[in-house]
């Protein structure tokens, strides 16, 4: 038996001896101190009092974050204090008067352990106080003590137990404390940085990556995994200890005693290892799962499906159950007879009866799929399937086109703190299902890798019933009735999808421009209403001017009589869906929106006017008390219209990472996906490209500044692809997810071009308008909207989607420069912009041309408007190998033409090029149109030889000198991508590539740049010679250096200063030519005329400069 | 009181390591009040008090707090009675004013008759005591032997272990003689002295004699004086020197038993 007694009074004096202990102060003050200052920055925010949204909205965060970071550091210091006790026993005879004592090892050991325990238990409950105390007293911010106790057991307890089992274990192993502590050190170091979330969070014993983060509505929502994780680590912990116990250099109390804590600590060993299984087995359990429904979804490629034109569902909530019934009428419109046809539901719902035309049927059920045969529908022939089924929903099913492993890893999370990722929830306290979680029979097999019905959508008429527990509100799509705890509604259109969602709801409504306008809200969240009051007159025109400029540029209406927006746990996730463009996130007729919007910083209403007033521009300094209200609503709403969240910035190792967020609660798939559908059996993506042509209005073109941080851009990425792979090879490779979105947007481009060029920009437009007007809330075909489209426009779409589809040949543009002069046509003065365009590849193409007329302003986020600028966008279309001449008339000064290329070799895909000075030309003739010639676009005049950086020749010299510590301090960014972007105030120490409009090139525009430097990094052009002579030397210079800056940052004193030097070897030696960059011209620069023999040309560009970085680009010689 | 004599490296501490069950014999039993030290080390280690030799303090406890730490492991378990007795023996070893004093912030002194306090502390039987007179100044050490006198008077062993005679001529009324790890003599110090009765001579010796005596003789002590030399020796016959019988003491008594029946005495 353990003596308590015992235990208690060494761990009294290991307390002692550690409160008392300098190391332990000094971490406990620090510690105090850095999360005082953290809680501070975050919940008071002295500077302008906002905080920060992403740890105030929610109060759980609050202690979350700060047990998070007690909590790296902490299981640091314990390493060293436990590793440290029995460093401290080791020394001379002091333990032995301890040790001569009646006690067990047992109690010796579990004492310590207590000991060190308490204390850091002690310095939990004054981190907790702290952010307690912060919690109380900053404005606007929930309390959650449930939470504090939460996140002490959760993250603090295990971690604390495992790490002092481990210390203590390793330290009797190895006895030596430095060496332990290296160790341990070593290990920590590891599972944060390497091993963090990998192996399902298997190594994550500090809770630093699995995801814990507590919503009001559901909780953890994950308790199971998070109990099975951190239990894991406490028998792991414990384990360690008791074999600790049975390695103590101390002769036991008696002979068994030692072994006898043996057997706890292999049962706890046990324990862990069964609990680490049981963590492992239920990811890989799903993991089976997925891959299985997989192989059997596309088992069922050739098998018909039925049309589903009504749904009648009747949904029971039964705590952690659903029992439903549903009654599908479904009609054969595959145009044969069919006997054989699958539905698919959730594999967590287990289906008790089946009644085919009212008579009990037994469809053979494997997981989620539903196999019935022996139909014999004739085409044309109706019947009516009613499904009665219940359990709950096993979530391991959803999203089965991605990447098991890429979708464990995507992190969803604010700041450090990680949220679960949730797609359903049945619980007693709420339930949220959507299409995604099959809750209700579909008539379509899920994603297989062959098979892509699950991309098939199907309009049905929807009427669902809900029967809640007392007290809770159920939400679905439809007019909604209720009476008790029965809800139901009434679907007057057909819709694709339906979701229910039941949870302890207020609700808020009012009628806008007759749209009925839902929000609903967890009791206790409705912290802006008040912020807000003052402008509550006004926000019905504000939401209704919103949702009018988005239809104005998406050309759609929104097609609903409702607008729900519901506030979700904030554990509901949707993954991006690349292939169809929908987003989980949005339902027909409703935007589920995270949790108090912890994701969005507009919501923070309050703390947004306090920031903009502290950090914002004067204008905003001016405005009325409501116009800030006013601004600060519109910016919320944005959130909703526009395609990409905040852009992240990071920066990595000198280069500018900027990464594209897709902003979850953009509502285009209200305006599109839920309204229309566009199918094609042959060519599945089809409805995407019509989806994708719509959507492209939105996108915020601002992102452009994006393309030079990161080198190339998506587009351009996407070009490289298509140059090797054929669209159908793109879309069936999963590497490619990253650009597959800007693929089928240039796709798209491409085939929408072929009607325009016919029918013109404007008459496309219309009649798409109308055309999608005319199919709304129903299933159409591409076969359709191509004879509508021969009817109007005489284009035969069809025949050129296969070699649209399948074909790898893109075409190459050569543009010559644009010269533009003013010229009268009649008694206007009018712009002529003439240039030359030749596509040198083996397949047609098409180019856009844009101008931009006029003097505006620029963009920005909280101007709108203001400007005067006018786009004029014309297309051109070049056969194989032709060359057009080109030529303009446009009424007004255009400022700038830009050429995107769309599909094609190039790159930059678009490029932007100066028109320079616009003078009258008397002589000029007004003519708008263009010419097929004969003679291409050449780079190289007659007597001309060109080296650029792309040739063969061209090399870069990179010094290989590099200390160590530059090697382990500056990394360079390798990311592995040719062009890198371009930045003038960190320009990489090596030679990188990089592209842009105005360097020269033939299809890829580029060349190298490096930071200015020593002279020892070279660019070296090798020209080839055939005859000897004198030759004039140029060199291709782009004067332009503040490209790549951060956005809204220009400004400053732009002009190049420094200068290049060339070293240009000929046959009297060599010569160093210096170039002043003030008054070199954009473009060919003469370096001199030297007399050289064949084969001997050699000019070199070296890294000494005083400018802040050199360019190498093409060097050209010019017989004399 | 039972003393452990014997030169440097003679097993005194292992002994003492293996009394108090810090160490398991290589061979052999020690029983204690008939419980064997290897079987029931659990009863045996609730008799034991135990002051090591080279004995310091977590540095961080205050003396009364060492001593209540000791005292709660001994199995006091009531607190006013374990409040009384750490009170009571902070008296006794007088240490009662510096109760609050950090225990490594002591003197020597101090520190060991702390040490002996915490052995003391809920009445052992048996307290083993291991070169507790090391470092210490005279004034300290006779302080400290007249402690241990006088927790002698009470029911308890006292095993004391030394190599410095005079701790054990003091205080002790039996005594051991450990060589080479073995038992040599056991018995009261006065047996020992009894053993070298006539064996102790003064030679009174010249300058040209000092350097001829010392090589042949163990010598005990050589003092200067007007004519020479006194030199104390232990031997059989001195051989024609000057000399005559002294009464032994325990120390001479303790060089006689090395030399002639250990033969470890070593002449420098």
């Amino acid at each position: 038996m353990l003596s308590l007694h015992n235990i208690h009074s060494i761990a009294k004096y290991e307390i002692k001896t550690l409160l008392r202990s300098w190391f332990f102060r000094i971490f406990a003050i620090i510690a105090l101190l850095f999360l005082f200052l953290f809680n501070l920055g975050t919940l008071i925010d002295p500077g302008s009092g906002a905080g920060n949204w992403e740890i105030k909205a929610l109060p759980s965060i609050i202690p979350y974050v700060n047990l998070l970071m007690l909590n790296v550091v902490q299981a640091i210091v314990v390493i060293f204090l436990s590793s440290d006790f029995l460093k401290r026993d080791k020394k001379l005879d002091t333990t032995d008067v301890i040790y001569v004592r009646p006690m067990t090892n047992g109690e010796y050991v579990a004492g310590k352990v207590w000991g060190n325990l308490i204390v850091f238990v002690i310095l939990n409950a004054f981190v907790l106080s702290e952010s307690l105390i912060f919690n109380l007293i900053a404005e606007g911010v929930g309390v959650n003590l449930k939470a504090y106790l939460y996140y002490f057991l959760v993250i603090s307890v295990p971690t604390l137990i495992y790490i002092l089992g481990v210390s203590v274990f390793l330290m009797s192993i190895l006895r030596n404390q430095a060496v332990t502590f290296v160790v341990l050190l070593g290990y920590v170091a590891l599972s944060l940085f390497y091993l963090a979330n990998k192996f399902y969070y298997f190594f994550d014993y500090m809770a630093f990556n699995i995801p814990l983060t507590y919503s009001d509505f559901v909780g953890f929502g994950n308790w199971h995994t998070i109990w099975i994780h951190r239990g894991m680590y406490v028998c792991f912990g414990l384990a360690f200890i008791l074999l600790s116990v049975s390695l103590l250099k101390r002769l036991p109390q008696s002979q068994m005693s030692n072994k006898i804590s043996l057997v706890p600590a292999v049962l706890f060993f046990a324990g862990g290892i069964w609990l680490g299984f049981e963590h492992v087995g239920n990811f890989r359990q799903n993991q089976e799962l997925r891959s299985q429904m997989r192989t059997l979804n596309d088992d069922k490629i050739h098998e018909d499906i039925l049309t589903v034109k009504s749904y009648q569902i009747s949904l029971e909530h039964l705590g952690s159950q659903i029992a439903c019934t549903a009654r599908l009428d479904v009609s054969n419109e595959s145009g044969k007879a069919v006997d054989k046809t699958h539905f698919s539901l959730n594999p967590g719902l287990t289906i008790e009866k089946v009644l085919l035309n009212g008579t009990e049927i037994h469809p053979e059920r494997n997981l989620h799929l539903v196999n019935f045969s022996g139909l014999n529908l004739q085409p044309g022939d109706s019947a009516s399937i009613e499904f009665t089924y219940r359990g709950t929903i096993n979530e391991a099913a959803c999203y089965l086109e991605l990447d098991d492993k890429a979708m464990q890893e995507e992190k969803y999370g604010q700041m450090m703190y990680r949220i679960d990722k949730r797609h359903a929830f049945v619980l007693p306290e709420y339930v949220l299902l959507t299409r995604e979680d099959n809750w209700y029979p579909v008539p379509f097999a899920t994603f297989g890798k062959q098979n892509k019905e699950w991309m098939q959508k199907q309009f049905s008429r929807f009427e669902v019933q809900v029967k809640t527990l007392p007290g809770l509100t159920a939400i679905s799509q439809g007019e909604p009735e209720q009476n008790g705890n029965l809800f139901k509604f009434n679907n007057k259109k057909p819709l694709s999808q339906v979701s229910v969602i039941i949870g302890p709801y207020e609700k808020k409504s009012q009628k806008i421009d007759g749209l009925d306008f839902n929000l609903y809200l967890h009791p206790g969240h409705d912290y802006f209403s008040k912020y807000l009051e003052e402008i509550n007159d006004t926000i019905p025109g504000i939401i209704a001017e919103s949702l009018k400029d988005f239809e104005r540029t998406v050309d759609c209406y929104y097609p609903f009589a409702r607008f729900t927006l519901v506030e979700v746990p904030v554990q509901f996730y949707s993954y991006e869906r690349i292939l169809i463009g929908e987003r989980d996130q949005i339902q027909p007729e409703m935007v589920f929106f995270p949790e108090k919007g912890v994701t969005v910083r507009d919501a923070d209403f309050a703390g947004s006017e306090k920031r903009m007033a502290r950090w914002g521009r004067g204008d905003f300094a001016n405005m009325t008390a409501k116009d800030k209200k006013v601004t600060l609503l519109q910016n919320f709403l944005s959130n909703f219209t526009q395609s990409s969240g905040r852009p992240n910035f990071s920066r990595s190792a000198g280069q500018v990472q900027v990464t594209e967020k897709k902003n979850p609660t953009f509502v285009f798939p209200l305006f599109y996906n839920y309204a229309y559908y566009i199918k094609s059996d042959k060519w599945p993506i089809t409805d995407r490209i019509f989806e994708s042509y719509k959507k492209e209005a939105t996108q915020d073109q601002r992102m452009g500044f994006m393309r030079e941080m990161q080198g190339t851009s998506e587009n351009e990425k996407a070009n490289l692809a298509l140059v090797d792979h054929s669209f159908a090879e793109l879309l069936n490779d999963p590497d490619q997810t990253q650009i597959i979105d800007n693929v089928i947007q240039m796709k798209g481009q491409a085939l929408f071009s072929i009607i325009k060029r016919k029918a013109g920009d404007d008459a496309f437009n219309e009649f798409l308008y109308n055309y999608l007007r005319s199919v709304k809330f129903k299933a159409t075909s591409i076969e359709d909207f191509s004879l509508r489209i021969k009817e109007a426009f005489g284009v035969d779409l069809i025949p050129y989607m296969e070699s649209w589809f399948n074909s790898k040949q893109l075409p190459g543009y050569l543009i010559s420069n644009p010269k533009a002069v003013n010229v009268m046509d009649g008694d206007r003065l009018k712009t002529m912009v003439k240039f030359k365009v030749t596509n040198t590849e083996n397949t047609e193409g098409i180019i856009r041309i844009e101008f931009r007329i006029g003097d505006g302003g620029g963009p920005g986020r909280f101007m709108g408007g203001g400007s005067n600028t006018e786009t004029v966008t014309k297309l051109i279309q070049l056969d194989a190998n032709q060359t057009k001449e080109i030529s303009y008339l446009l009424d007004g000064n255009p400022r700038g033409m830009s050429v995107n290329t769309l599909t094609s070799r190039n790159i930059p895909s678009e490029m932007r090029l100066q028109l320079g000075n616009i003078e009258e030309d008397k002589k000029a003739v007004p003519f708008e149109g263009e010419k097929i010639v004969d003679k291409p676009v050449t780079l190289a005049e007659e007597g001309e030889i060109i080296l650029d950086n792309e040739d063969k020749g061209f090399r870069i010299e990179q010094s290989t000198e590099t200390s160590l510590l530059q090697k382990l301090l500056i990394k360079e960014e390798n990311s592995g991508e040719k062009y890198v972007g371009f930045s003038s105030w960190r320009a990489p120490r090596d030679w990188r590539a990089t592209t842009s409009s105005n360097f020269f090139g033939k299809f890829i525009r580029s060349a190298y740049y490096i930071r200015s430097g020593d002279g020892s990094k070279k660019a070296i052009w090798n020209i080839p010679l055939k005859e000897k002579g004198f030759y004039e030397v140029y060199a291709f210079i782009d004067k332009e250096e503040r490209r790549g800056g951060p956005p809204g940052r220009g400004g400053g004193d732009n002009s190049p200063k420094g200068e290049y030097t060339f070293t240009i070897y000929h046959d009297d030696g060599k010569e160093d030519v210096t170039v002043d960059l003030n008054t070199a011209d954009t473009g060919w620069n003469s370096l001199g005329a030297f007399y050289f023999s064949p084969d001997s040309v050699v000019v070199e560009l070296s890294n000494k400069s005083t400018a802040r970085l050199v360019i190498a680009d093409a060097v050209k010689l010019v017989k004399q | 009181m039972f003393g452990l004599l014997g030169p440097n490296g003679a097993g005194k501490s292992s002994l003492m390591r293996i009394l108090v069950t810090l160490m398991e014999p290589s061979s052999g039993t020690i029983k204690i009040n008939d419980l064997d030290i290897t079987k029931d080390r659990g009863k045996v280690r609730a008799l034991l008090g135990y002051l090591p030799q080279d004995f310091r303090f977590f540095s961080q406890l205050k003396t009364y707090e060492f001593l209540d730490y000791a005292a709660r492991l001994a199995g006091m378990k009531n607190k006013s009675q374990r409040n009384q007795a750490v009170d009571k023996m902070l008296e006794e070893v007088g240490l009662y004013e510096a109760r609050d004093r950090k225990a490594n912030k002591l003197s020597g002194g101090m520190k060991r008759r702390l040490g002996i306090a915490q052995a003391l502390i809920n009445n052992p039987k048996v307290i083993v005591v291991d070169e507790p007179t090391t470092g210490l100044d005279p004034e300290e050490r006779i302080r400290f032997r007249n402690l241990l006198s006088t927790i002698s008077t009470q029911d308890v062993i006292i095993i004391l272990s030394t190599h410095i005679v005079g701790d054990i001529s003091s205080s002790c009324q039996s005594m051991a003689l450990l060589n080479l790890g073995q038992l040599a003599f056991t018995g009261s110090p006065d047996q020992l002295i009894a053993e070298a009765e006539g064996k102790v001579w003064l030679i009174k010796a010249s300058d040209s004699e000092y350097m001829e005596i010392n090589e042949t003789y163990p010598v005990i002590s050589n003092v200067p004086t007007d004519y020479g030399w006194d030199i104390q020796v232990v031997a059989e016959s001195i051989n024609g020197y000057c000399g005559e019988h002294i009464a032994p003491n325990l120390e001479h008594a303790y060089v006689y038993f090395m030399e002639s029946k250990l033969n470890q005495w070593t002449t420098d």
